[in-house]
């Protein structure tokens, strides 16, 4: 089934950027964010059942996770420019 | 509750989880972790899922229903409102099922072949009609030794009906035959709830076939029994559905 599918890859994927930044030391939790983010917007594009009802729930997330991504970018551009 | 959601909620419950150790600990890795599974929790959560089981069987509700507008239609158009008569017939040399609903009050008795057409004047006035129950009887019947029509025991009835509507259909979770000196009374637990209340919808069909789930079972008894069926009553209940029927 598709949707066992998405969720599988989706935490392999996610398990295994957080065990690639542990490894790089990554101490930014905006970084795991933004990395989390993109491989939820790719992985739900391709995997999740095309269906309009499930669309219209999930782009509610991405809509807030959007804006909680346009904030850390915001907050990046503010502090380079200060 | 569905295995998506139930995977729903343990992603939530972990990212709180991971949220409260990232606050005793302090470690980032706890903050990432909870990041990661509320993202997925919540979409899992979110998202109206369900079966393609359960749409599908929605999809064959709206066809039943749709199948008894047409037949309520049609017995309208014929101004019928009797009791249908389940028996088998003869078709090119096969078994076959068939409900013979009566044009006028006092027809002779029915003829032992299927004559075709939809209304038949052979001993009588009568609209043939296949029923709900009939692919299922070819399917299972069509697999099974022929059944001997001698006179069947109540646990030999229920145990084709169990097949049949248990194992094959999924109709109900278990039947009970009882054999009354008046009628035949099978009990059907746990049905499927989807055509309850289809006799407010269709008043004119239930009261001539019965509604979907007697008349599959008067189908079949019919057909195993090799005799007449007719139904007395069919009564709903939470968890049951009581069919009385007799042999006319």
């Amino acid at each position: 089934m598709k949707l066992y599918l998405y969720i599988i890859v989706m935490l392999i994927l996610f398990n295994t950027a957080t065990i690639m930044l542990t490894y790089l030391s990554e101490k930014r939790i905006d970084v795991y964010f933004s990395i989390y983010l993109l491989i939820y917007l790719i992985i739900t594009e391709i995997l999740m059942p095309f269906k309009r009802k499930y669309r219209s729930r999930v782009n509610i997330i991405i809509t807030i996770c959007l804006i909680i991504f346009a904030y850390i970018v915001a907050k990046r551009v503010m502090e380079i420019l200060s | 509750m569905n295995r998506i959601k139930i995977i729903a909620i343990y992603l939530s419950t972990l990212s709180i989880i991971f949220f409260i150790l990232y606050f005793i600990t302090n470690i980032l890795l706890y903050l990432a972790f909870t990041i990661s599974s509320l993202l997925l929790g919540s979409t899992l959560l979110l998202i109206p899922y369900e079966s393609r089981e359960e749409a599908f069987l929605r999809g064959l509700t709206f066809l039943t229903y749709d199948f008894y507008a047409n037949m309520e239609k049609l017995l309208k158009e014929f101004d019928v409102n009797r009791r249908g008569i389940y028996f088998s017939v003869k078709t090119n040399g096969d078994k076959s099922i068939r409900i013979a609903v009566p044009l006028i009050e006092k027809s002779p008795p029915l003829a032992e072949r299927d004559l075709g057409g939809i209304i038949t004047s052979s001993g009588g006035s009568y609209l043939m009609l296949v029923p709900p129950g009939f692919s299922l009887i070819k399917y299972f019947f069509g697999k099974q030794e022929a059944v001997t029509p001698i006179e069947l025991e109540d646990y030999q009835i229920e145990d084709i009906l169990s097949r049949c509507l248990c194992d094959i259909i999924e109709l109900c979770t278990s039947i009970k035959v009882l054999s009354t000196a008046e009628h035949i009374v099978i009990k059907l637990y746990n049905p499927i709830k989807e055509f309850y209340g289809i006799e407010k919808v269709f008043p004119r069909t239930v009261y001539s076939i019965g509604s979907p789930y007697s008349s599959i079972v008067a189908s079949i008894v019919s057909y195993a029994l090799n005799k007449r069926i007719q139904i007395f009553s069919e009564k709903f209940s939470r968890g049951e559905i009581t069919i009385e029927m007799d042999v006319v």
